[in-house]
């Protein structure tokens, strides 16, 4: 049996496949891009009224909320309507699951009735003005506190996850908001980061370690030992630039040392990890002197 | 709106491939769910693409492109990802005979760094060449040249004698 045999063999069951109705996904997701290159006017009423209500951060029930309906409250304006102005148009929408109470749409944010904000970020990403994201807090008919973060691109369609606010550990709202932005936002960039690896004999981008957070402290992955590192080495801006958060370490992972230097750019997709094999006798401090005179 | 003939071939696109490239995601993420929602974004994705990919011919590799690309270390991030805004939908319950059923193989890919995890799927289960893995992952060959043989390494200890 040959590799590609014992991997496949290796997948094992799938479990069955559940319909979705992907062709009226694609439509809407269309229908956003074409909103957001201007071909359209719709727009929601509710952008001024509910606006007030992220300024003071006061719970999106004591502002009026649209009246209920059999669906989404949406009027027209000629107001460009995706992303939507700063302030977040939230509509009351009794279609939205129990098991999914908060959505974005082109239109605004959708709450399900009995999801009370109490806490309100909009575009924590700084993703406009080719998406939008949104976080918040809110509070469910138990009374459960949930932190929630999503985005909608026109393009690329959305994304979000969640978290029961008791379970995020000692990570605050905010923070834990902006971290959600690596791993579920792919729009603008994606895939275009230019390789870090260039300009570096032997580098590679073999990821050994993470960021900690939001800081700039490493955290080696499973069965990597991190032996020293230095937060923010002062790098050529081709490598990292001030507002860049970077590291350099030298690591120990099977058997080998390694060098590594990771940068994350706000408005990154996901931080970038490159590895360098340590030459014999050499030094961390060598390492970055290295990277600051690489040509790039 | 896109023509009706249009969107048929959308829909026979995906009933053709949808199952592999949801292994495909499987293979990558190791998680059945994560690979529909994976799958899912990246069918959307393309129907939004669809007459400039289906025109070019390469449909398939768009979408794989997409899950290739996608950040799946759920390690670093144990919050519940969801999609707003879909159909209400029951999945099925997660069958734990299903995990039973991976195998040491498989465990071993999936506890590979993530670069390198990805490396391995498109080179040696998919079977693309070292260019084809470069530009999916958006990396350079030497990379992938790297990756897949730090990943043999890793993985020569659960593999089959050959």
């Amino acid at each position: 049996m040959d590799l590609h045999d014992e991997i496949e063999h290796s997948l094992g069951a799938e479990p069955p496949l559940v319909e979705t109705d992907l062709v009226g996904r694609g439509r809407r997701a269309l229908r956003w891009r074409r909103l957001a290159a201007g071909g359209s006017v719709v727009a929601v009423t509710a952008v001024a009224l509910v606006a007030a209500a992220i300024a003071t951060h006061r719970p999106a029930a004591q502002v009026a909320p649209a009246p209920a309906a059999a669906g989404p409250t949406v009027g027209t304006t000629n107001e460009p309507s995706f992303p939507p102005a700063p302030g977040t148009p939230v509509i009351r929408d009794p279609r939205m699951p129990s098991d999914a109470p908060v959505g974005l749409e082109p239109d605004g944010l959708h709450l399900a009735p009995g999801i009370e904000v109490v806490e309100l970020w909009d575009d924590p990403w700084q993703v406009r003005p080719d998406a939008w994201s949104v976080a918040l807090g809110y509070d469910d008919p138990e009374g459960t506190l949930t932190w929630w973060v999503g985005f909608e691109d026109a393009r690329f369609g959305s994304q979000s996850a969640s978290v029961p606010a008791a379970n995020a550990g000692d990570i605050g709202f905010r923070a834990w908001a902006v971290e959600q932005k690596t791993g579920l936002y792919d729009g603008p960039g994606a895939g275009a980061r230019p390789d870090p690896t260039v300009g570096l004999p032997g580098a590679t981008e073999l990821q050994l370690v993470r960021f900690d957070g939001t800081t700039e402290r490493l955290t080696p992955l499973d069965g990597v030992t991190v032996l020293q590192q230095r937060a923010h080495p002062d790098l050529p801006d081709a490598w990292a630039t001030a507002d860049d958060r970077s590291a350099a370490a030298e690591v120990r992972f099977e058997g080998e040392r390694y060098y590594v230097l990771a940068r994350t750019t706000p408005g990154d997709v996901a931080p970038q990890y490159v590895a360098v094999p340590a030459a014999p006798g050499g030094t961390l401090d060598d390492f970055v002197e290295l990277v600051r005179s690489a040509r790039r | 709106m896109r023509s009706a003939d249009s969107d048929a071939a959308f829909s026979e696109f995906v009933r053709a491939r949808r199952a592999h490239l949801r292994r495909v995601a499987y293979a990558i993420c190791g998680d059945w769910h994560r690979a529909d929602d994976l799958v899912q974004t990246a069918l959307v994705k393309l129907y939004v693409a669809w007459p400039r990919v289906r025109r070019d011919g390469r449909e398939e590799a768009y979408v794989r492109r997409i899950i290739a690309r996608a950040d799946i270390d759920e390690h670093r991030r144990p919050w519940r990802r969801e999609s707003p805004g879909l159909p209400a939908v029951d999945r099925p319950a997660r069958q734990e005979s299903l995990l039973e059923e991976r195998s040491a193989l498989f465990e071993a890919i999936q506890s590979l760094p993530t670069m390198q995890r990805k490396v391995v799927v498109l080179r040696y289960w998919l079977q693309l060449s070292v260019e084809e893995t470069a530009t999916d992952l958006g990396i350079s060959t030497g990379t992938v040249k790297s990756h897949s043989s730090r990943g043999l390494t890793a993985l020569r200890t659960v593999l089959a004698p050959r």
